[in-house]
């Protein structure tokens, strides 16, 4: 039982291990009071740096008044310190062999961060209650598994929430499973583990020849990557507002994601070869004599005269059948993001 | 293409931006909201760092 914010500290990233799931966490042990306005920061050097005012007093609070009833604004006030103490140790999750100097070269790659933090954020708020009942924080303060706290990061939760759910429902996984999975990842392998996720759960591994599927999946993350990075733009704006911008550019990436699948699937999709016409005119015996009809009623060559009757001949050259979809997603094709 | 010095001072500018105006807040979850946005802008700060 932690009766004390030191044990609390000293037990958090081992709790955060367990419920997660993942193979190792990047925290040396170490712990820094922030400075310069930062709440909470997973430093690259595995250091965590915490807001005395906003984490550390609140969570001295929690065992010095341990078992007393507390208000809800309290418990509040506890669970928005635990959910950033869990957000920070997110940061530093990771599978087996997996490097801070990777993590932090990926974080810088466009589409990253708020991949990265809507992931943190939100698996945070999912799995807080385990976290609380894990570390027996609930009996330090009843109730505080009841009440509830709002996400930050307005800007990318939204998004991202509607993303890993769309890959739960096309991955046939359970619901929340994918934010499980990214939770487990670092920067590193974040991108490519959605996209992953994606390419195998839509009909494209059984279209796409082998050597061509990594310029696929390619083509697929640069293009994700360039419409997660748009939603950086909504963080300075009031929190209704960057919620709603990135829940409708969420429901657009997802629309335009699934478009580009079936676009993809079409375009890798054999289909019968197209039927060549050869408008090449017959052979006509020479005319015995003036004025005669070229191909009477009854003619041998009627027939093929009624039968190409408005046929045009082609005007370009085409492989394609009329309603084929455009050539394009092959890994020459430039990545767009996926917003429209 | 943005080099990455010119990306660090972007950077450094917008974490200076969201600071003023989450100090100028009166609402604690708009705080948070934009505090929270500086603490990540402060790690992506310091892997752009040269």
């Amino acid at each position: 039982m932690i009766t004390s914010l030191e044990g609390l500290l000293e037990q958090h990233a081992r709790a955060a291990l367990r419920i997660s799931g993942a193979d190792q966490t990047a925290w040396s042990g170490q712990i820094v009071e922030a400075g310069e306005g930062i709440l909470g920061l997973a430093h690259w050097d595995g250091t965590l740096h915490l807001d005395r005012a906003c984490i550390l007093e609140p969570l001295r609070d929690l065992y010095h008044r341990g078992g007393e009833p507390r208000t809800e604004a309290e418990l509040v006030q506890y669970r928005e310190a635990l959910v950033t103490l869990l957000h920070e140790q997110s940061h530093f999750l990771g599978p087996a062999g997996a490097s801070q100097e990777a993590a932090r070269a990926a974080f810088t790659l466009p589409g990253s961060r708020a991949l990265e933090e809507g992931v943190a954020e939100l698996w945070a708020h999912d799995h807080l209650n385990d976290y609380i009942r894990e570390l027996g924080i609930d009996k330090v303060a009843p109730g505080i598994d009841k009440v509830r706290s709002e996400p930050s990061y307005a800007a990318f939760v939204p998004a991202v929430r509607l993303f890993t759910d769309d890959l739960d429902r096309q991955a046939g996984l359970p619901p929340g499973e994918t934010l499980r999975l990214l939770n487990r990842q670092t920067a590193e392998g974040q991108w490519p583990q959605a996209v992953a996720l994606i390419y195998d759960s839509s009909r494209l591994p059984h279209l796409v020849p082998p050597d061509q599927a990594p310029a696929a999946q390619l083509h697929l993350e640069q293009a994700l990557r360039g419409s997660f990075r748009g939603l950086e733009l909504y963080e300075p704006f009031p929190r209704g507002f960057a919620t709603s911008r990135s829940h409708a550019a969420g429901t657009r990436l997802l629309t335009a994601l699934h478009k580009e699948l079936t676009t993809a699937e079409h375009h890798h999709t054999p289909t019968p070869h197209p039927t060549q016409i050869t408008l090449t005119p017959p052979t006509l015996p020479a005319a015995p004599g003036p004025a005669t009809p070229s191909t009477p009623a009854d003619s041998p060559h009627s027939a093929l005269h009624h039968a190409f009757a408005g046929v045009a001949p082609p005007t370009s050259p085409s492989t394609s059948p009329p309603n084929a979809p455009p050539q394009h997603t092959s890994a020459a094709t430039p990545a767009r993001q996926l917003e429209p | 293409m943005e080099s990455t010095e010119d990306r660090y001072a972007r950077t450094q500018l917008l974490i200076a931006d969201l600071r003023r105006r989450a100090e100028a807040c009166e609402d604690p979850r708009e705080k948070t909201n934009l505090s929270r946005s500086v603490d990540s802008l402060v790690r992506l700060a310091v892997a752009l760092k040269p």
